[in-house]
């Protein structure tokens, strides 16, 4: 484990007061750093070695700043003082070998040359070319040093060209991996009062080998490329899971670029394997309400009776503060019978622009069913068909309740029309159509409908819209 | 030179933050989900300090997931919460040493002689270098029996991964913090026993037989919950698979020596850059005790045990309860409820000694059966009423229905199969098998493009009547247009999802039903 420490510490002594370690982190696993350190520099050109940097440093993002300062070249030095570096560096010099006699448990000590270490280690010792412990004899190899540029961790050295001699601060900025962070938000959901409270903590994750010291953390949401995920190439659009209606409010936090940003107060320590937890947004009274959800991707009876999703649509106009809301799961808790408050479900929420209405599903009911049945499928001509469905709903619970019954028609290039309908339907495009049907408690409905799909090519034209 | 500076750093990034260590967690509740996951809540009595001071909470469970952690029932501001994980192992204790001084010990393996040589810990990158008054050496590479010691255990390093939050308080004080969590390895499964007397449900008459329902609680994690209050959640919760418990980070100790004995056993090439090129090897799992289930009555073969339904007899006073909890059912055992680690526990939630059971044998018919050689076997049902305002009404969580009967004093068992989540008034099918004594034959007698015709004969070798399903599942969409069914009409069975005609064959006897289908 390595520390990378805030420079003011080190810097105790010389006078110089400045940021000095500061890391933004990236929803993508990916976090800038850019740690100021006082330098002592001599005149001309000089290597200056960097240890503690992260122990997944993007080597090619470095970028080292210091005033007076050219750039001659930068390396990331990987060569780790081990064991088998050690010897493979001491080609050609002198150790001094112990061994032991397991029997007795007299020493021996001799000198030998090491020739090569190509598997297997062949030294040159009292005028004999052999092969290091082939007889299997306890031997400790005593080494005089340790060659130079083997270190105990990995090091970022930099040759620079300096026009001045003296101590000052020197900046350096790197990418580095294994830093990520996401939301996690506790949704405190009353279904009496239609209101939910939201409390979103910000979880970064560490999984580097270094400790960041001290550092003053900024967050950044959104989805930013790096090298290799997702986002780094064109066309990757993608669905925001939960956000229903997007909003179309600014949010109230600093924005850089396309992405916001969320400073954290004070300096934070992030350890080496640790998960951290920061409060960054929270709503109370959110106004939201609890919907019975039922989905048919195309016109297929059920054998069995299926449980309806239930969701809590949330509008985050009012009261968020007209909070952005970074990307992360969401999880929902009510109170039971006795006041406990107990975990309902979980969902994931996409990056939510301030303002939107979210649909966030917390799990199935175990009381409200509905079974769809294909009643009656007709073909009218060639391209024109009918089909009628039945869906039952059942209700088990002493409330009643509404669901909302949404059917997908198969089809891309058909025209939908509702031939018969025994409740109102709202069409949600061309080929969705929802029904809201009410279900007494303890009691069933049924909700049928005739759908024609005509698919002749003449028959395609524009749809009005909802 | 570098533990100085970290010292130096901890000392000006937390000179306000005071330590303080929860003894261990006071009253639990304990509320158990589907799929091994468990809602935790747990009082914690500390001594606050005033201002900003950190809280480590000793004893909460080694599954939980601590993104999920939240703090109530504190007045106080939360500033953040940290779980480290970063755990003492062999690997970590010497990469603390780095820099540090530590003693080498060798013993002669001839000689039995120990001696003790201080030793500078250079690195601890695959292997440990160290500096002795000798020279630079090895650890492990000399094939001699050595170690390396601290001289004190380092910080930061931990016996187990530890959640704490930094807290800031009005003024110092005793403080009562409750704090809840979701953890994983805890689990629950319905277990049912329909217990059917001889002949029970056979007259089509709904003889009653006996359901029990048990509630099986599994912990798999090393927490002990001593007498909580417990409750279990029936229903389908949404998870994203976000609610993970961490995999503790214990780096395993590599050393890469050098080459030993002949060159065969050793690999030419070495990695460069272990980190980067992912050579290190990662964190083993870790190993799990034994699991073995507390109580006699086996999830998977009941047949084995002697006398499963002594059990029943024995505990089965004592039942939970049952209420609504949002869109969930929610059961809650008739006390408290200690479960020790990688064990199960049962506790019985349905104790209905009369319900109504039918009997029913189901052909689902598919056209290719037409060649099949010989008699079609049925499914072998009984069916259970649970419809409101009857004998059972009550919410089953979904679970495996095991089917017994009791004849001339021995017990027998008579298949079983798994159920949903069903809701009062749903039907609840239970399939035990395949029939011996009924079978059918599907004939087809005309297979025209515009109508076919079907003859299904069903024999009954019983010496009593049975109730029999035929359903064509088979020709339900039939991709040349509608299909509409003529035939046995009084029989027919309206608003299922494929044909079905319900009819008894006598006993010791056959019928035939004769069905014709035209398409549209």
């Amino acid at each position: 484990m390595f520390r990378i420490i805030a420079a003011a510490a080190l810097m105790a002594s010389a006078a110089v007061a400045q940021d000095d370690l500061s890391v933004t982190i990236y929803n993508a696993d990916a976090a800038l750093v850019s740690d100021t350190r006082a330098i002592e520099f001599g005149r001309g050109e000089q290597t200056v070695a960097l240890p503690n940097v992260s122990s997944m440093i993007v080597a090619p993002s470095v970028g080292f700043d210091a005033d007076g300062i050219a750039i001659v070249e930068q390396n990331y030095d990987f060569d780790l003082l081990s064991p088998q570096a050690l010897m493979e560096k001491s080609v050609g010099e002198t150790v001094l070998l112990v061994s032991v006699n397991p029997a007795t448990g007299r020493e021996t000590r001799r000198r030998a040359t090491i020739l090569a270490v190509n598997g297997g280690v062949v030294i040159e010792a009292e005028g004999r070319i052999e092969v290091l412990r082939d007889d299997g004899l306890p031997t400790r190899v005593i080494f005089e040093r340790v060659p130079p540029n083997l270190r105990a961790e990995p090091t970022l050295s930099v040759t620079v060209d300096s026009a001045r001699a003296g101590r000052r601060p020197a900046r350096l900025t790197y990418l580095t991996g294994g830093l990520s962070w996401r939301a996690d938000y506790v949704a405190d959901f009353d279904e009496a009062a239609g209101t939910l409270d939201l409390q979103g903590w910000a979880t970064i994750e560490n999984r580097t080998e270094t400790t960041f010291e001290a550092a003053s953390l900024k967050l950044v949401a959104g989805d930013v490329a790096t090298s290799g995920n997702d986002y780094s190439r064109r066309g990757r659009q993608r669905g925001r899971p939960g956000v229903r209606e997007a909003g179309m409010q600014t949010g109230s936090r600093e924005r850089v670029g396309d992405y916001y940003l969320y400073p954290l107060d004070g300096r934070s320590t992030v350890a080496s394997n640790q998960v951290k937890q920061i409060g960054i947004v929270s709503a109370d009274g959110l106004p939201a309400a609890k919907r019975y959800e039922y989905r048919m991707g195309g016109f297929s009876s059920s054998d069995e009776a299926q449980n309806v999703e239930v969701r809590i649509a949330l509008d985050t106009a009012r009261g968020a503060g007209g909070d952005a809301l970074p990307a992360g799961t969401v999880r929902v808790y009510q109170c039971d019978a006795s006041g406990q408050s107990l975990f309902v479900g979980e969902d994931r929420l996409g990056h939510t622009p301030a303002g939107s209405e979210l649909s966030i599903k917390t799990g199935e009911a175990f009381d409200v069913t509905a079974q769809p049945r294909v009643v009656r499928r007709a073909e009218v001509s060639r391209y024109v068909t009918d089909t009628q469905v039945e869906v039952t709903l059942r209700n088990a619970s002493p409330d009643d309740v509404e669901v909302a019954v949404r059917q997908d028609v198969p089809t891309y290039r058909g025209e939908v029309t509702v031939r018969q309908e025994n409740a109102p339907s709202e069409r949600l495009d061309a080929d969705s159509l929802e029904w809201t049907v009410p279900v007494p408690a303890n009691d069933e409905a049924k909700l049928t409908y005739t759908l024609r799909v005509d698919e002749r090519v003449d028959a395609i034209r524009v749809i009005p819209g909802r | 030179m570098l533990w100085l500076l970290a010292a130096l750093a901890m000392q000006t990034a937390s000179a306000a933050t005071a330590e303080v260590r929860s003894d261990g967690a006071g009253a639990r509740t304990l509320t158990i989900y589907r799929d091994d996951l468990a809602f935790v809540t747990e009082t914690h009595v500390v001594d606050l300090p005033e201002g900003r001071s950190r809280v480590v909470f000793a004893g909460v469970n080694d599954r939980m997931v601590p993104q999920t952690a939240v703090l109530t029932a504190f007045e106080g501001v939360t500033l953040e919460r940290n779980f480290d994980q970063g755990l003492l192992t062999k690997a970590s204790l010497f990469e603390a040493l780095v820099g540090e001084r530590a003693v080498l010990t060798r013993t002669n393996p001839g000689s039995g002689r120990r001696e003790d040589v201080p030793a500078e810990v250079l690195s601890a990158a695959r292997g440990v270098v160290v500096r002795t008054p000798e020279g630079v050496e090895t650890l492990d590479c000399a094939g001699l029996p050595q170690t390396l010691a601290a001289p004190e255990r380092p910080d930061g390093l931990l016996s187990v991964p530890e959640l704490s939050v930094v807290v800031s308080a009005d003024e110092a004080g005793p403080r009562e913090m409750r704090l809840a969590y979701l953890a994983e390895g805890l689990g629950w499964s319905a277990d049912y026993v329909l217990t059917v007397g001889a002949g029970a449900g056979e007259e089509g008459g709904g003889a009653p037989a006996a359901l029990r329902g048990w509630l099986t609680f599994t912990n798999e994690t090393k927490d002990r919950f001593d007498a909580v209050p417990t409750a279990i959640i029936a229903g389908t919760l949404r998870t994203t698979g976000d609610t993970r418990a961490p995999e503790p980070d214990a780096p395993t100790y590599h050393a890469a020596c050098w080459p030993r004995g002949t060159t065969t056993d050793i690999p030419l090439r070495r990695a460069r850059n272990p980190y980067l090129l992912g050579l290190i090897p990662p964190p083993p799992a870790i190993p799990r005790a034994n699991f073995e289930p507390e109580f006699a009555m086996a999830r998977a073969a009941p047949m084995a045990e002697s006398d499963p339904l002594d059990e029943i007899v024995l505990t089965g006073a004592r039942t939970a309860s049952e209420e609504r909890f949002g869109d969930y059912r929610l059961y809650r055992p008739p006390g408290p409820v200690t479960l020790t680690p990688y064990r199960t526990k049962q506790v019985a939630f349905l104790d209905e000694a009369e319900v109504g059971v039918q009997r029913r044998y189901d052909f689902d018919l598919y056209p290719y059966m037409a060649d099949v050689d010989g008699p079609l076997t049925p499914d072998a049902l009984y069916l259970i009423d649970n419809e409101a305002g009857g004998a059972l009404a009550r919410a089953l969580p979904a679970g495996t229905v095991r089917v017994m009967t009791v004849a001339d004093g021995e017990v027998f068992y008579l298949g079983q199969d798994e159920i949903r989540d069903l809701a009062v008034g749903l039907p609840v099918e239970i399939a035990v098998g395949g029939a011996t004594d009924v079978m059918a034959r599907l004939t087809m007698t005309d297979g025209r493009r515009q109508r076919s015709a079907l003859r299904v004969t069903i024999g009954n070798a019983m010496t009593r009547p049975a109730p029999v399903r035929i359903a064509l599942p088979g020709w339900r969409r039939e991709e040349r247009g509608h299909a509409s069914f003529t035939g046995e009409d009084n029989a027919r069975v309206k608003g299922e999802p494929s044909p079905t005609w319900d009819v008894t064959v006598p006993a010791n006897g056959t019928r035939t039903l004769r069905l014709t289908i035209a398409y549209e």
